[in-house]
């Protein structure tokens, strides 16, 4: 039984390029691989080595102590440095910078695999934990804590494999060439955590990746359902996707162990499933890399730290201008400050949108009240009567108008005829009413 | 080493909005040029002359505006173009070449630009303009039937019936459904042809320029009231069928009432705008002196916006549906349960306990407001006095005047009598009856004053029936019709018509008094009073019997 | 249902062809405040819709208990000049003293609207057209009813749009009647608006 979120918008999907490419290795091994100290939300860890080490791929090189969390060498070499260095996130930050000896040597002291049938609880979140897995859809928390929070408290799993953004092809790659694993991974985590159901979401277009699916699902005769449904953005939002699978919304505040469901973006179902079975640590991801900008636009298993112009040269390189280019998809992407800043692990995609794909700048004109961001937003807001309070700085109807339920997804900003920055007003919105309440 | 780098502030889309303004606005036009040329096609090119002069009066109107202002030109937005085509669009086609330039100068001018441009005025300019130029009497009532080409310049008036006449009427309008459809009919130009601007509409919604929420809302309801109340002996079915595809309805719901500044922004809100538009078409249509109400509807739910968008903001996102509105009534019955009743302290009865004498210890209060009151009194017994004076002095002039006012009545209304006298008849319907009398105190006949629904209100008049049951004359006492027009059908040729006449009068057949052109409403108001007279006079519990036959006309 | 319709009829025609605030001109004396805040507007509605009611009412048995009796019809005016103000004020009076937290939201409301006069003029319209004591006392709620939604209208209005986009001689005072006009050509549609 499926249920439906209100709003939404349909961006143009642009994800013909590499849709059909299957994941590929880097045709040639980083010659520098850069781990920055910050690689989930709010950590910070100390490197548990010194320069000269030699490492091997799969060894804890830092720590986390305030969040417990390990962060590994995802290729075998020499210790290079350990310096600030630019961060995909913005700014800079300590890094250790690995020089690759291009032998991938795995870590002797990595854990051995476990037994899916035996597997509890504790061993799950300890395993989980060394093997430094963080949320890869882009929010990069720490997993065990998540997995922590939410065992024994929900009743619904959900795996999210519902890229809404153009042109990311990622998570429909790894879902169509991965299937059994990600499959086991899903049990094995529905089991443990006491979920009495289990969903895998899916986009409706990606049919090739759901008949695959449903093929295998049918062998196993399980009980995972699969939801494969129409392309609206942002399915892919933790409370939009929870809405549609089980229809209960989350109030304002609240986590969605509040209504009992937990979502898991499928790359990091992969990685739990790959550190359960086979003792691997977080060390590669899928990333796509797009854009009418690029030669040969492609899907690649990236080692943690490669440095992101590695992956555009992997792409042929640019063939036009660029100009934008985005860590991320259009909708919500962040654009790097440095291109020699590497890939750390909620890192998706690398888009690269050429002048003709990007939004022409025109100006923004007056607000014709059309409604159309009213009957887009998700979240149930109304940008234009927030914008309208805030430049008469009226606190009192801002706050009626409950702001900080906005999730700065941008469906308002896409549909507004009159290119209205509406996501930064509402965000700016925001401020004032936090201002004002202190 | 450096602290934890904090979550990437995320960048807003990135990819082309899929509409912008300049589209919307280019949308709205191509959806009207299929109805456009289906004018032309009926018409003639005078239709596309006036459509260019009013496009035209509109952008230049705009642009010389903003530039004697000092302010930005927002011409290019296109919204001005498409003001003065839907401005165009519903007038008739025999409207003379000055009618869109006024009509778009006060749109343009005050009803969108004193109001700050695009998105910020409150009313519909195309339709404001449409119905300051309704308010002109003789302006908007021409119509000329369709295939009747008309030349360019030099259109003589003709006054041929619409659609909307007709189901106003109550009747099945005589032209087939399929004519209805195409547009082979009377009525503004633009509004004729409801095939193409259904096709318009469907195209500006698969286009995603308006949302189907307010059509399809104010056409249900429409539909809706038309199949409850169908007229006398029709087929509801197709009564509503025609009553969708007459007049303005197409036109007003799919362009005039969908005009994104003036309509609800949250989708509850333009549902609720479209019923009410419905509810406000449908007794308009039924009830009032114009035949057409969807101009006049969608004006009055322009002004009642501000509190459809308080009503209609979606639901809280991870709250239930009724919430806030149970919210709302919990703090209001807090609120007024604040209000206690207390019991006063009636010190009369206080004092009268303790036992003193009331009003002792007050003396000094009760002198101060016994001076105001006695200064309040004395003021009162002055204008009092006054008055009666004025009254006392002016009475017998007052009741001589109302008797002389009295014989000319009469001698307008029943020549033949001398005097009148109140009669003990009392009827339902009938102000006041008198007997007139002749010179030889014989009854002559029954004054009757009656009144009845005219054009702008109540028109009250005398009308004198003789013992044959036939009229001897009508006066008209108080009426609210426009002068010029409506008055045309009350001079002293025009209800002199009515003499002799008796039995039931009609608009036309037999036993008929012809409206009188530009006056209709007025001049079917006076016959409904005359025949309601004459009913009334035969009728009447009396001895002699009172003739009630048409008369031979 | 003749009484019926002619009950509807009057109420309609009180609410909108005859509306007093935007058609007959009655009723826009009150305070400044009253007529740019909502809130204010809304409660000056609901005080006058009460005061023309009870006025209704007592003009009523007024006019048929002596005016009507007596044929003191020329003292009917200056009676209802007196009468209506002096409701009010005891109105006020009772508030006052038996109701306090009514009083300390109403009062300011009160006191402004005791010479308004859509309150007059509500009840001379009931006696100049002989309405019985049931359809005037619809006609005075629905007329109140009509100046409440057509007073909170116009201050919404106020509040929502920007007055100050005019040219400088139409701003203040000049915008705000086109903008009453404006509202009040929308009715015009309803003239003559019968059930029958």
């Amino acid at each position: 039984m499926i249920h439906s979120f209100f709003g939404g918008v349909f961006p143009a999907v642009q994800k013909n390029s590499t849709r059909r490419k299957p994941i590929a290795q880097l045709s040639r091994p980083p010659a520098r691989v850069i781990l920055p100290m910050t690689m989930s939300a709010g950590g910070c860890a100390a490197p548990l080595v010194q320069v000269g080490d030699r490492v091997t791929v799969g060894q804890p090189i830092a720590i986390d102590a305030a969040q417990r969390l390990p962060i590994h060498a995802s290729v075998s070499g020499r210790v290079a440095d350990i310096a600030p260095m630019p961060h995909p996130w913005g700014g800079a930050g300590d890094a250790i910078v690995l020089e690759n000896d291009g032998l991938n040597t795995p870590w002797p002291g990595r854990p051995a695999p476990l037994d899916p049938e035996t597997l509890t609880r504790d061993q799950l979140l300890e395993r989980v934990r060394t093997c430094g897995v963080v949320g890869m859809g882009g929010g990069a928390f720490p997993t065990w804590q998540k997995l922590e929070q939410a065992a024994g408290h929900i009743d619904t799993l959900i795996v999210n494999a519902a890229e809404c953004e153009p042109y990311v092809t990622a998570d429909h790659r790894l879902l169509l060439e991965r299937s059994d694993q990600l499959l086991r991974g899903t049990r094995v985590l529905a089991r443990c955590l006491g979920a009495k159901r289990t969903a895998i979401v899916t986009e409706g277009d990606k049919l090739n990746a759901v008949e695959a699916v449903e093929r295998r699902l049918r062998k196993k005769n399980s009980r995972v359902e699969l939801y494969a449904i129409r392309t609206r953005y942002p399915l892919g939002a933790e409370k939009q996707i929870i809405q549609t699978v089980t229809g209960r919304e989350i109030p304002t505040g609240k986590q969605p162990v509040d209504v009992k469901c937990l979502v898991l973006n499928v790359a990091t179902v992969y990685a739990i499933q790959e550190a359960l079975f086979k003792g691997l640590a977080l060390t590669s991801r899928v990333i796509t890399v797009t854009g009418g900008a690029v030669i040969r636009p492609r899907n690649l298993w990236v080692p943690i730290g490669t440095p992101l112009e590695t992956l555009l040269e992997e792409a042929g390189g640019l063939k036009e201008p660029c100009a934008r280019l985005l860590i991320g998809g259009p909708m919500m992407g962040f654009a790097p400050d440095e291109l020699s800043a590497p890939a750390v692990k909620n890192v998706n995609a690398l888009v690269a949108l050429a002048a003709w794909e990007q939004q022409d700048s025109q100006a923004e004109s007056v607000c014709i009240r059309c409604g159309k961001c009213v009957s887009s937003c998700p979240m149930h807001l109304a940008p234009t009567f927030i914008v309208q309070a805030m430049q008469a700085k009226d606190v009192r109807r801002l706050r009626r108008l409950h702001t900080e339920d906005c999730i700065a997804c941008g469906c308002c900003s896409y549909i507004c005829p009159a290119r209205i920055p509406l996501v930064e007003l509402v965000a700016l919105a925001k401020e004032q009413v936090g201002k004002e309440a202190v | 080493m450096t602290g934890p780098v904090s979550l990437p502030r995320r960048l807003p889309p990135q990819v082309a909005p899929p509409s912008t303004t300049e589209t919307m606005m280019l949308d709205v036009m191509i959806a009207l040029v299929p109805a456009l040329c289906m004018a032309v096609f009926f018409f003639g090119v005078r239709v596309l002359l006036l459509t260019a002069v009013s496009m035209v009066t509109c952008v230049l109107t705009e642009r010389l505006y903003r530039r004697l202002r000092h302010l930005n030109d927002t011409t290019g937005d296109r919204s001005a173009c498409v003001t003065g085509l839907l401005l165009a669009m519903s007038l008739p086609a025999t409207a003379d070449y000055w009618v869109p330039i006024l009509g778009g100068v006060f749109a343009i001018v005050v009803v969108k630009q004193f109001y700050g441009g695009l998105g910020k005025n409150f009313m519909n300019p195309a339709l404001g303009g449409r119905m300051l130029l309704a308010t002109f009497p003789m302006l908007m009532t021409q119509w000329s039937q369709p295939m009747d080409w008309l030349p360019l310049f030099k259109v003589d008036a003709v006054s041929a019936a619409t659609p909307m006449s007709f189901l106003h009427e109550g009747t099945l309008p005589p032209q087939t459904l399929g004519q209805l459809l195409l547009g082979q009919k009377g009525g503004c130009f633009g509004e004729v042809s409801a095939f193409m601007l259904i096709l318009g509409g469907i195209y500006l919604i698969l286009r995603r320029v308006i949302s189907p929420r307010i059509p399809l809302s104010y056409l249900g309801t429409v539909a809706v009231l038309a199949l409850l109340f169908p007229g006398e002996g029709c087929n509801p079915f197709l009564w509503m069928l025609a009553e969708l595809f007459s007049g303005g309805l197409l036109l007003g719901a799919f362009f005039m009432a969908t005009d994104p500044a003036t309509s609800p922004v949250t989708p509850r809100g333009q549902v609720m705008f479209g019923v009410g538009c419905g509810l406000l078409t449908g007794l308009l249509r039924c009830h009032s002196s114009y035949p057409e109400g969807v101009g006049w509807a969608i004006l009055t739910m322009n002004c009642c916006v501000w509190l459809l968008d308080r009503a209609g903001l979606p639901r809280r996102f991870g709250v239930s549906n009724f919430a806030v509105t149970r919210a709302l009534l919990h703090k209001t019955r807090v609120s007024l349960g604040k209000i206690k009743f207390v019991k006063p302290q009636l010190s009369l009865l206080r004092d009268l306990r303790e036992g003193r004498m009331p009003g002792e210890a007050h003396l000094d209060v009760i002198r101060v407001y016994a001076k105001a009151a006695g200064t309040l009194a004395a003021g009162v017994l002055v204008m009092l006095g006054v008055i009666f004076s004025v009254h006392r002095w002016t009475d017998y002039r007052i009741v001589r005047a109302e008797t002389a006012e009295q014989q000319t009545l009469l001698s307008q209304v029943m020549p033949q009598a001398a005097f009148c006298s109140e009669a003990p008849y009392r009827a339902n319907g009938a102000l006041r009856i008198t007997a007139a009398y002749s010179a030889e105190n014989e009854l002559m006949g029954y004054c009757v004053e009656v009144q009845s629904q005219g054009f702008g209100g109540v028109i009250t008049m005398e009308v004198g029936v003789d013992l044959d049951g036939k009229v001897t004359g009508v006066a008209v006492t108080d009426h609210k019709e426009t002068a010029g027009t409506g008055t045309m059908a009350m001079t002293p040729a025009a209800l002199s018509r009515y003499i002799g006449r008796s039995g039931t009068l009609r608009t036309s057949g037999r036993n008929a008094v012809d409206a009188v052109s530009g006056a209709t409403a007025t001049s079917k108001a006076i016959t409904t009073g005359v025949n309601r007279a004459l009913s009334i006079v035969a009728n009447l519990d009396k001895a002699e019997e009172i003739d009630y036959e048409d008369s031979e006309t | 249902m003749r009484g019926i319709l002619e009950l509807g009829g009057v109420a309609l025609g009180a609410l909108l062809s005859e509306n007093l605030v935007l058609v007959s001109s009655m009723g826009i004396g009150s305070r400044v405040r009253s007529l740019e805040d909502p809130l204010d507007a809304l409660r000056t509605g609901y005080c006058l819709t009460a005061v023309m009611l009870l006025g209704a009412f007592c003009s009523w048995c007024l006019d048929h208990g002596l005016l009507l009796r007596f044929g003191w019809g020329h003292y009917r005016l200056f009676l209802f000049a007196l009468l209506i103000p002096a409701l009010v004020a005891g109105l006020r009076l009772f508030i006052r003293t038996c109701l306090p937290e009514l009083s300390r939201r109403m009062d300011g409301n009160l006191a402004a609207i005791s010479t308004n006069c859509a309150a007059l003029g509500s009840a001379l319209l009931i006696s100049q057209r002989s309405y019985g004591l049931l359809t005037g006392l619809v006609f005075a709620l629905c007329a109140g009813v009509g100046v409440t939604v057509a007073m909170a209208s116009f201050a919404s209005l106020q509040v929502e749009v920007d007055l100050e986009c005019c040219p400088k001689v139409f701003r203040g005072l000049p915008i705000k009647l086109i903008t009453a006009g404006l509202m009040a050509l929308a009715l015009v549609g309803f003239y003559g608006l019968h059930l029958d």
